[in-house]
């Protein structure tokens, strides 16, 4: 065989190589995309509880940054809860008794009180009666959304029976 | 300025409150106080420079009436906001256990 033969052949190896790459990489873009949507069907079959549980993770975090002083993830935290009490209110508005609505309600807006304090600018000079107060309404707020998740998973297993 | 609707709430926000029917609570901010109504609305009273505010927003968080103490000539976002800092504070339950005798 001539050199130029031995070149054709492994050009031809090579775009053979090429191709298997081409199909790996579009196989796995695929599966990408398939389990990036099954992950939005998830999110939008997340129901109530669930979306309260979130909310009650998210405050026993904001509890722990807040004994941190790690003022930036005490807001972005209760961005989240905030969001995730909108959620609950909004997605499912027949969801909760009023009392447990309420209760959801005044926890938002506890917990928008605790970031607006944690983007004030003398945040790493409060005192310790106000961090005790911040660490007081936190515990508030996680009282609030554990009531209104307990009524929630009540009615779960009540629709499950 | 208030209008009528703004007046009305403001009287039974008033008078709910000294009635003992609105469960204000503190909240993390100094001399704030929140309390939710309906299941739906929720509503803050505080105070800044320039005097007691209330602010009542919806489920989605956003700002329906915001309503300053100047904006009333009879006060009553002041004593609101008064009424409020006496049951989320427990006031009367403070006084109660110091002034009681031995």
């Amino acid at each position: 065989m001539t050199q130029f033969d031995w070149w054709t052949i492994v050009g031809s190896l090579a775009s053979l190589d090429g191709f298997g790459l081409g199909l790996y990489v579009l196989h796995v873009a695929k599966d990408a995309r398939r389990a990036a949507r099954e992950a939005r069907v998830l999110a939008r079959k997340r129901n109530l509880a669930e979306e309260l549980e979130q909310a009650r993770k998210n405050i026993e975090l904001v509890g722990d940054y807040l004994n941190k002083k790690e003022w930036l993830a005490v807001r972005i935290r209760a961005q989240e809860i905030m969001t995730s009490c909108r959620e609950s209110l909004t997605r499912w508005p027949d969801g909760l008794s009023e009392i447990r609505k309420n209760d959801v309600l005044s926890a938002s807006s506890l917990v928008h009180s605790i970031a607006d304090e944690a983007a004030a600018p003398d945040v790493s000079e409060f005192k310790l009666a106000k961090l005790k107060r911040l660490s007081n309404t936190q515990l508030q707020a996680a009282e609030l959304l554990s009531g209104a998740l307990g009524e929630a998973r009540n009615r779960v297993e009540e629709e499950g029976e | 300025m208030l209008s009528g609707k703004d007046s009305q709430f403001l009287t039974y926000l008033s008078t709910a409150t000294d009635a003992g029917r609105i469960p204000w609570q503190p909240t993390a901010a100094d001399d704030q106080f929140t309390a939710s109504l309906r299941g739906k609305y929720n509503v803050v009273v505080g105070t800044s420079r320039e005097g007691a505010w209330l602010r009542m927003s919806n489920e989605q968080d956003q700002v329906m009436l915001f309503i300053t103490n100047m904006d009333d000539p009879t006060d009553r976002v002041e004593r609101i906001l008064n009424a409020a800092r006496r049951i989320a504070l427990n006031v009367d339950t403070a006084i109660d256990e110091i002034i009681q005798e031995e």
